[in-house]
């Protein structure tokens, strides 16, 4: 049996999840970007009371191969932008203390 | 066979109804005649979602560290692109305001004080500065700039006159500053150079956990209490990061999400410090690093940051002792 299913929602803010549903089920949030726009991505405990916080959420039930195409897209512009983030003669040290490390890939349960 | 009383050297309470719950009441065993049922106060830890920034964005350290849940701000930061950001906001439980931009636009620096009386100091504009700033709640002033200009800097203290800044880059640091309100002095260093440490509590009584120990994705698990004079190792986290959100005090604090090697994978870890260890504890829902935070370890909040781009996502951690009634299975 599956342990988590996959989808879309925006996230509108204040109580759109509350402490019942992180106690009721799994949640993991992940940016994604589906070619226009960054999208919020989740991982939701896989019980009817998840299932039915994502349709109240309008959300969009995804496989996890799409949810996960979609983070890496995410993932694909963040490291390109900081690759492509370069100040004449800086180097390593300089360019990690000015950015932060390299984005690495999240790989999703 | 073994009572209660034997146990714990006092009988169960009986009560007529409910007692009322407290985190003071936690543990807490009575007889309820009303439902002629056991019970006992639980804790019961969760986050949930809180309003969105308008900004989305980078926070680093740059929160009121002594803000609460209802009461909280957030300062300048980062966008990559277009880079650093001015804007400030002020959150009162459920939405955030914009409120008076910064002078010095920079990231990677760190505040103290409350949501009304803060000072934000250090950073990263083109180069690492010392600048600092005092928010009186209706306007930035700056005042004395750091001795040692450094970003990803980390920072506490409960008003705009009484604050420390704690280790930072860019050579990487374990000087430690103190502000009086006009100026910065030196104080003594801590055990271990570690930027982007998390640093919670007071000027005189705070904590720095964890933090970077190289360049690149590094991180260590060490974890330090400051007395107002000198820094002490104390219990280790139970997991190296860096760059997440600490809040709370020497006493009793949380560090959440933020990044943990080998890589800099984000994750949505959190952990909580009872003044003496450490515990894993209920996980953020979105993993990301450079978010900021403030509050208590009953109720506080971490805000913004990175999560593969920047985020506007609030979440509000909340800490409740509910009845559960005592069954024999």
């Amino acid at each position: 049996m599956a342990l988590f299913m996959y989808g879309v929602a925006t996230n509108t803010g204040k109580n759109f999840f509350t402490h019942e549903d992180r106690r009721n089920f799994f949640l993991r949030g992940h940016t994604g970007h589906d070619g226009s726009n960054y999208v919020d991505c989740w991982v939701i405990g896989y019980n009817e009371k998840g299932a039915l916080w994502l349709a109240e959420k309008s959300g969009t039930e995804k496989t996890k191969a799409e949810l996960q195409a979609l983070v890496k897209a995410s993932d694909d512009l963040a490291r390109t932008a900081w690759d492509n983030n370069n100040v004449d003669g800086e180097s390593s040290h300089d360019k990690i203390n000015r950015l932060g490390p390299k984005p690495d890939f999240v790989t999703i349960p | 066979m073994t009572d209660y009383k034997t146990i714990h050297g006092k009988k169960i309470k009986f009560q007529t109804s409910d007692l009322t719950m407290s985190t003071a009441t936690e543990g807490e065993l009575f007889y309820s005649d009303t439902d002629k049922e056991f019970k006992v106060g639980v804790v019961v830890e969760a986050w949930s979602s809180g309003g969105n920034m308008n900004t989305a964005r980078e926070v680093y350290e740059g929160r009121s560290s002594a803000g609460t849940q209802t009461a909280s701000i957030v300062i300048s930061g980062y966008v990559n692109p277009p880079g650093n950001v001015a804007n400030v906001e002020s959150y009162d439980g459920s939405s955030w305001t914009e409120i008076a931009d910064v002078n010095t636009v920079r990231r990677g620096a760190a505040a103290a004080g409350t949501s009304t009386d803060a000072v934000y100091f250090g950073g990263y504009t083109t180069t690492a500065v010392g600048v600092t700033e005092e928010w009186n709640g209706t306007s930035w002033t700056e005042s004395g700039d750091l001795s040692t200009a450094r970003n990803d800097l980390s920072g506490t203290g409960s008003t705009s006159s009484a604050a420390i800044a704690v280790a930072g880059n860019t050579a990487r640091s374990a000087i430690v500053e103190e502000y009086n309100g006009t100026s910065w002095s030196e104080v003594n260093d801590l055990n271990t150079a570690s930027p982007n440490t998390h640093v919670f509590g007071t000027a005189e009584a705070a904590i720095a956990a964890g933090g970077e120990t190289g360049d690149g994705p590094t991180a260590t698990t060490k974890n330090e209490s400051w007395d107002g004079s000198s820094w002490t190792e104390v219990g280790d986290l139970t997991q190296a990061k860096q760059t997440g959100a600490g809040f709370g005090t020497q006493t009793s604090g949380i560090i959440a999400s933020g990044i943990t090697p080998p890589g800099s994978t984000r994750t949505t870890n959190a952990q909580g410090w009872d003044g003496s260890s450490w515990s894993t504890i209920t996980a953020v829902s979105t993993a990301r690093m450079t978010l900021g935070g403030s509050g208590t370890r009953a109720a506080g909040l971490v805000a913004g940051g990175n999560t593969g781009s920047v985020s506007n996502a609030t979440e509000e951690f909340t800490q409740t002792v509910t009845l559960k009634t005592v069954t024999d299975s």
